[in-house]
């Protein structure tokens, strides 16, 4: 029996079937797959048990449990390339073989969830079964089911993080709950070995008195697996092996990036890779987005590029900003140093002007994007920075509305005009420049929060399938929602718009600034007939940072406004007409706005949080407080010297308990100073002070009533932060956050409660 | 009757006793004294003295050879009073000791002849050779403070303390001490053998004459008399007797031990705590004095179990264990 073990082999088997479960999640029909792996599974415990029941040494069960692993994989999987349709051979192997390629090609092309196609089947099944055999072989055989958490660990942990959603909580409580009960049945089995004297009262069983203990501190833990990651805010999804089950075609993330500007803008959107894509250096203060592309047609929740005709450049050079040349303007530089883009795709501000790239390399489109017809690793380029009033943005009358496409999406339509009409009602706009900064402003608000995760579905629990209807709906989406809203929108009051995609600005590095993969970013364009094409960003600030300055200083209804930004030396100068002038604002004073509004803006999007952050604190400053409390009363209600001694004492007693110095049960005053003097290090000074308190104490408590009590407070002090000072930073936490006299003062006025009750 | 109990409103000086300072000072003294004759061994002289103080008897156990009988004799050395010395041997009879009336030819009546214990400091050396009945002779009278013999009752000297010695080892034709009359005795303490340096240096100092010779009186009886008076003032405060009874409880629920601590015993250790605190100065008696009393005091007076016995515990281990594990109780509210 003792070497059968079929409970606990029966528990392992379980355990490793528990940490396959996230794996329906990335391969889709589970039916297919499971089957076998259950099989497998099955049949490795099966000789496990059998094998050990044979009193076979034990690396020999292991190895018996490998072989049938094999044989019973290739009779699943390798039918017909069977020798005599039993035994594995040559061809068996090459035909896994062949599978097992196919599995790669599957785990790396595609998203979760993946098909389960045979090849898929066969290694799942085959890996599900080869854990099988090490957590058995651990677990069982070798008698070790701790260990065994790390293979059951790491095979949860691979599946698990290769889902691209979060897991729900629960999927931790199966494999948990197998591998518990596995330690469990092993530590009760082995503490039973031991035997030992019978106790007092009769029983003999040493498990029994552990396994209270035990079963407590498993739920507990358990319990805290399932409950923190639902209070932690959640990570950003990262992946334990880049490419691996989201494939996009685009490989492991080195290599050049090519933004797609037809298919899924949002799955490259959503990229969380931190791959460099580009290096550049920028004479620009406040630098602006690098666009790459152009997308305008809006077709079934997705966007796509016009069909755009491309000729060679006149002159060699960008066409530059179409604005009129009395709108104020500052000329910036911008000098690629390394650029991971694939051609022809090129990053450029979207005003860039001249010819940054040798003749014949490129080409243009009409719509004014360049694009490389060979890779141009460096290029410098010059573009303007426009800075138009809000006159010269013109009135309804003055729009160009032949200038792009006007057409709302029919399905987001009424979402869309209801947003504009609530926006416009709001804001008062009458012009279009107001209604596109009200629109911009509204996106920007709290009212909507960013994620990389779109909600499934909103708070009334409807859920659309079109993505703009179901983002104005739920309000949460990332840039190409946020854009996708703003553009809808904007057309729906007659301002021409599209969108433009590429990556923001990125992140200093000393003189330079890098974008990764994961700043692939998508802003509107509007058109305004003075002014041309011109961005907006109703993209959260979260991610973008401000917007576009000109935006940001208008309209008496703005009333999430970002304050004007800082003029620096290498900006322009603020202009006598320009509105901003008027704004009572100081640099400091805008820096200050600035984070007020992007704190607010935290604190509104990620308000559980900050609740649990400030429940916590509250939690946290219960019992230090209920120490005071405790101090302040027994300093209180001490009728004389000799309590109030005495209340000091005790306080001094329980606050050096916290940091680990007990004294022993029975130890005088005396004592009690001497050991804690001999524990604690305490320095002469603390030790003259600890014997002043000890012999104050011993006055109060034990000479003739009446005698002369100085203060001790003071010194007690002295004593308590010379002895905890000593101790780890740990301790010294856990003592100022869970002193044991504020646990006694809250359970005592629970108790008194209770009593009075 | 000379078992006085303190008045409070006397204060008279030599009622009330000497003050502490003078406790202090006469004490030192004697320790000075008796250390110059008894090499390295101030806690036992330490311990002898405190006994004195506290109205207590003194036995001394341990091996032959060691000091038992030097140190009872410096003890009475040093104080000037009546120092009276018994031999105890199996044919010493009661009468040896409290006395016998005789009659007397000249006033033809019986006249009271005092016995051994007539004196302040009586030394009983080798007490358990004595036969039980002479054993418990002395022991009635070291209990009463007094001697009735032919219906007439005599009251002992003031201070009075009787040292008896006792040879653990050669028990033949002994009778040891049975537990009820050990619990006579205040404290029982071991001599133990000195260290290599005492011992060096008592064969160069006391090579040749008896150092008792050289020693003269530091102080008289009057004075002692005055000391025990003023140890009875030293304060015990509620916190304190409560610890010692807490102990002696704990002496008789230890499942180490077959017989605990008596009533006796718990006044016994009352008393020698404030003695000893008189002796440190302090007048008020901490549970640091009651601890460092309690072995002498206690141990003799305790049966360990034979498990115990087996596990070679003796009954001053599991006194030590008992101490540490007994709470001090803090003054309730």
């Amino acid at each position: 029996m003792s070497r059968l073990r079929p409970l606990d082999a029966l528990l392992a088997a379980l355990a490793t079937l528990a940490v396959t479960l996230p794996l329906s999640g990335l391969f889709a029909p589970a039916g297919a797959w499971v089957r076998p792996s259950v099989l497998l599974v099955v049949v490795v415990a099966l000789v496990g048990v059998g094998l050990r029941s044979l009193a076979t040494a034990r690396p020999l069960v292991v190895l018996g449990q490998l072989v049938a692993l094999v044989l019973s994989g290739a009779l699943l999987h390798g039918r017909g390339h069977l020798l005599g349709g039993v035994l594995p051979s040559r061809e068996t192997g090459e035909a896994i073989g062949i599978l097992l390629g196919e599995a790669y090609t599957v785990v790396t092309t595609y998203a979760a969830p993946a098909p389960s196609e045979r090849g898929v089947v066969v290694a799942v099944s085959l890996l599900v079964g080869l854990t099988a055999v090490v957590v058995d072989g651990l677990a069982v055989t070798y008698r070790s089911p701790a260990v065994a958490g790390i293979p059951l660990l790491a095979a949860f942990l691979a599946s698990a993080t290769n889902t691209s959603t979060g897991l729900a909580a629960w999927y931790v409580v199966p494999p948990a709950l197998c591998w518990l009960a596995l330690v469990a049945t092993q530590g009760v089995s082995s503490l039973r070995a031991w035997g030992g004297t019978p106790t007092r009262d009769g029983r003999s069983d040493p498990a029994g008195s552990f396994g209270s203990l035990a079963r407590g501190v498993g739920l507990v833990a358990l319990a805290a697996a399932v409950v923190v990651p639902g209070l932690v805010p959640h990570l950003p999804t990262t992946f334990v092996a880049d490419g691996l089950a989201r494939g996009d075609g685009r490989g492991n993330g080195s290599g050049p990036v090519l933004l797609s500007t037809s298919i899924d803008v949002a799955r490259d959107l959503a990229d969380q890779s931190d791959a460099e894509v580009l290096r550049y250096r920028t004479s620009a203060s406040e630098p602006v987005p690098l666009r790459v592309g152009l997308l305008d047609t809006y077709r079934g929740g997705r966007w796509s590029a016009a069909d755009d005709v491309t000729f060679v450049p006149p002159d060699n050079a960008l066409p530059g900003p179409a604005a009129d040349g009395d709108v104020e303007r500052t000329t910036e530089r911008i000098e690629v140093l390394d650029s991971g883009i694939a051609v022809p795709q090129v990053a450029l501000p979207a005003t860039a002007v001249g010819s940054p790239f040798p003749t014949g390399t490129w080409r243009l489109t009409v719509s004014g994007v360049p694009e490389l017809t060979s890779r141009v690793p460096e290029y410098t380029a010059e573009y303007t920075d426009l800075e138009p009033t809000p006159e010269q943005f013109g009135s309804f009358s003055d729009l160009d509305r032949s200038a792009g496409d006007l057409r709302v999406d029919p399905d987001a339509e009424d979402a869309v005009e209801a947003l504009l009409a609530d926006v416009v009602e709001e804001s008062d706009a009458d012009t279009p420049f107001e209604v596109a900064v009200a629109i911009q402003d509204r996106l920007r608000s709290t009212a909507y929060s960013y994620s990389e995760e779109l909600a499934e579905e909103t708070a009334a629990g409807q859920r659309s399938e079109e993505p703009l209807v179901r983002f104005l709906e739920t309000r949460t989406g990332y840039c190409v929602q946020f854009s996708s809203a703003m553009i809808m929108a904007a057309r729906a009051a007659g301002i021409p718009a599209r969108m433009a995609v590429g990556y923001l600005p990125g992140t200093v590095d000393g003189d330079e600034r890098v974008v990764i993969a994961s700043d692939a970013h998508a802003w509107p364009e509007l058109y305004f007939p003075r002014l041309g094409w011109t961005r907006f960003e109703p993209t959260p600030g979260a991610r973008t940072g401000l917007a576009p300055s000109y935006t940001r200083e208008v309209g008496p209804a703005t009333d999430n406004a970002l304050p004007v930004p800082t003029p620096s030396a290498t900006s322009s100068a603020p202009t006598p007409d320009r509105p901003q002038e008027d704004v009572p604002a100081g640099d400091t004073a805008d820096d200050v706005g600035t984070v007020d509004t992007g704190l607010a803006d935290v604190v509104a999007r990620s308000w559980p949080t900050v609740a649990g952050v400030a429940a916590v604190l509250v939690l946290a400053a219960l019992t230090p407080l209920g120490a005071w409390l405790a101090r302040r009363r027994a300093r209180r209600r001490a009728r004389d010297d000799a309590e109030r001694v005495e209340a000091e004492w005790q306080s001094l007693l329980l606050g050096l308990g916290d940091v680990g110095y007990v004294p022993s049960e029975g130890a005088t005053p005396r004592e009690t100073s001497r050991q804690i003097t001999r524990a604690a290090y305490l320095t002469p000074e603390e030790q003259e002070a600890f014997g002043r308190v000890v012999d104050t104490l011993e006055r109060a408590r034990y000479a003739r009533p009446g005698a002369d009590l100085p203060e001790v407070a003071e010194d007690a002090r002295t004593v308590r932060r010379g002895a905890v000072g000593r101790r780890r930073r740990l301790d010294r936490a856990r003592a100022l956050l869970l002193p044991e006299e504020g646990r006694r003062h809250w359970r005592s006025l629970v108790g008194r409660r209770r009593d009075e009750g | 009757m000379s078992q006085l109990e303190p008045d409070p409103t006397t204060t008279d000086a030599t009622d009330r006793g000497a003050s502490l300072d003078h406790v202090l000072q006469v004490s030192s003294r004697l320790a000075t004294a008796m250390n110059s004759v008894i090499e390295g061994k101030q806690p036992v002289v330490r311990t002898a003295i405190t006994v004195l103080l506290a109205e207590g008897h003194l036995l001394v156990e341990d091996v032959p050879g060691v000091g038992k009988t030097l140190l009872a004799k410096t003890l009475g050395r040093c104080i000037d009073a009546s120092v009276r010395r018994v031999q105890f041997t199996p044919d010493l009879l009661p009468s040896d000791i409290t006395g016998v009336s005789v009659y007397n030819q000249d006033v033809r009546d019986f006249e009271f002849r005092p016995g051994a214990i007539f004196a302040n400091v009586v030394v009983g050396d080798e007490i358990n050779r004595a036969s039980p009945k002479t054993q418990s002779a002395l022991l009635e009278s070291m209990e009463e403070a007094q001697v009735t013999v032919d219906g007439t009752t005599y009251v002992l000297p003031r201070p009075f303390i009787v040292m008896a010695t006792q040879n653990p080892i050669e028990m033949e034709g002994t009778y040891p001490l049975p537990e009820a009359q050990r619990d006579r005795f205040m404290a029982r303490i071991s001599m133990g053998y000195p260290s290599a340096r005492s011992e060096l240096e008592m064969l160069d100092v006391h090579g040749g004459a008896s150092p008792l010779e050289h020693l003269s009186p530091v102080t008289d009886a009057a004075t002692v008399q005055a000391m025990v008076l003023a140890v009875r003032q030293v304060h015990a405060s509620p916190a304190v007797r409560q610890y010692i009874v807490d102990l002696a409880a704990a002496t008789r629920t230890s499942s180490a031990l077959r017989l605990g601590a008596s009533p006796r015993a718990t006044l016994h250790l009352l008393r020698a705590s404030r003695a000893h605190a008189a002796l440190a100065g302090r007048d008020h008696v901490l549970p640091d004095d009651v601890q460092q009393m309690a072995v002498p005091v206690l141990a003799h007076r305790l049966m360990p179990t034979g498990e115990t016995q087996m596990a070679r515990r003796s009954a001053a281990d599991v006194l030590t264990d008992l101490l540490q594990r007994v709470r001090v109780p803090a003054p309730s509210r």
